[in-house]
């Protein structure tokens, strides 16, 4: 008995703490690195092609609006690797799925490539580029909100495992 | 196992492709239809304005709101663009409870009952930021960057769970994809 209770208390602590930890990473190192990414390497060369196509960039810390000529509504995508990775990351490991937690980062490597590429696409104008960016930020919520779905169930079948009798 | 088997066996996959293909072709008849026609962004940007403004009058506040703006008297007026009406959310929502399962008749009852809620939360989610001009005002990017964490996720997630279990009980019987 005693020893369920340690396991399952001691459970609960690493999940707090890690929570805690991964939120003083992110406010603390992956905001500003992504703000920096963004400032220094994205956004100055979007502005460059927006320009050669008659585009408009929105500045955002974190994010690439886009309106093309012609349109009057930004479209866009975010820099990856940011809170919406961390948090289902942070959770799908502490629930021990390395597997859909590597899937998550294959996921975030593909948004370097897949939506800028979009982007481009839709600066020179695009109708269809425009749309499949707007199908990414569903899909992206839906991974993120899909992931702490799956990975909050697992933890809460660890502890229920884990529970004093 | 081939690859294609393996996708087919994995139900994660399966509610994810299902998921994206009822978003391909939302997003196609919102670009092609509803954006141009443009009614049904009006109807939403401005019914939960007048929703809001209602409310927060209730609570004594003295509000005005003119076209897409709501203001409280003396302090900086809140626009509700179309990413704000939380249209995008709704039809998120949608695609999973489509995608997983269950039977038509809860599908429908779980749509009715999300979609209405995520209204109502987004007529309270303006709410707060009218009131987070006078109280946080210098906050209040950083509120308005959070406040799906506050008052949509929590909700959808909580939702979104009780159609696993509802949807997953009614498809156990022939297979149906489920929540591993």
């Amino acid at each position: 008995m005693d020893n369920n209770w340690t396991r399952h208390h001691r459970f609960l602590l690493r999940t707090f703490l890690t929570l805690v930890a991964s939120f003083l990473l992110y406010f603390t190192f992956i905001r500003q690195v992504r703000i920096k990414i963004n400032s220094e390497l994205v956004y100055p060369a979007f502005v460059q092609y927006a320009e050669s196509n008659n585009a408009k960039i929105i500045p955002t810390q974190r994010r690439i609006n886009i309106i093309p000529n012609g349109h009057s509504t930004p479209r866009g995508f975010g820099i990856p690797f940011g809170g919406y990775f961390l948090l289902p990351f942070t959770i799908l490991l502490i629930s021990r799925d390395l597997k859909v937690a590597s899937g998550l980062i294959g996921y975030h490597l593909f948004l370097f490539i897949g939506p800028p590429s979009i982007a481009l696409l839709y600066i020179r104008g695009n109708n269809l580029a425009g749309t499949f960016l707007q199908i990414n930020e569903m899909i992206f919520t839906l991974i993120f909100l899909t992931s702490l779905l799956y990975g909050g169930n697992r933890i809460f079948n660890i502890l229920k495992e884990k529970k004093p009798h | 196992m081939s690859v294609l088997d393996r996708i087919r066996n994995n139900p994660l996959i399966g509610i994810f492709l299902k998921a994206s293909c009822f978003y391909i072709v939302w997003q196609i008849l919102y670009d092609l239809y509803l954006f141009p026609d443009g009614r049904l962004d009006e109807f939403l940007a401005l019914s939960v304005i007048s929703n809001a403004k209602f409310l927060l009058t209730i609570f004594g506040w003295k509000i005005y709101s003119l076209d897409r703006l709501i203001y409280i008297d003396g302090y900086r007026s809140v626009e509700v663009l179309n990413d704000c009406n939380a249209l995008s959310l709704m039809i998120l929502y949608s695609g999973f409870i489509v995608s997983f399962g269950g039977t038509i008749y809860n599908k429908i009852k779980f749509l009715f009952i999300g979609i209405l809620t995520i209204y109502l939360l987004n007529v309270v989610r303006i709410m707060s930021f009218s009131i987070a001009t006078v109280y946080f005002q210098q906050y209040w990017n950083l509120f308005h960057e959070f406040s799906p964490f506050l008052f949509f996720y929590p909700m959808v997630l909580f939702l979104w769970y009780r159609w696993t279990i509802i949807g997953q009980d009614i498809t156990a019987s022939y297979s149906g994809p489920s929540l591993p």
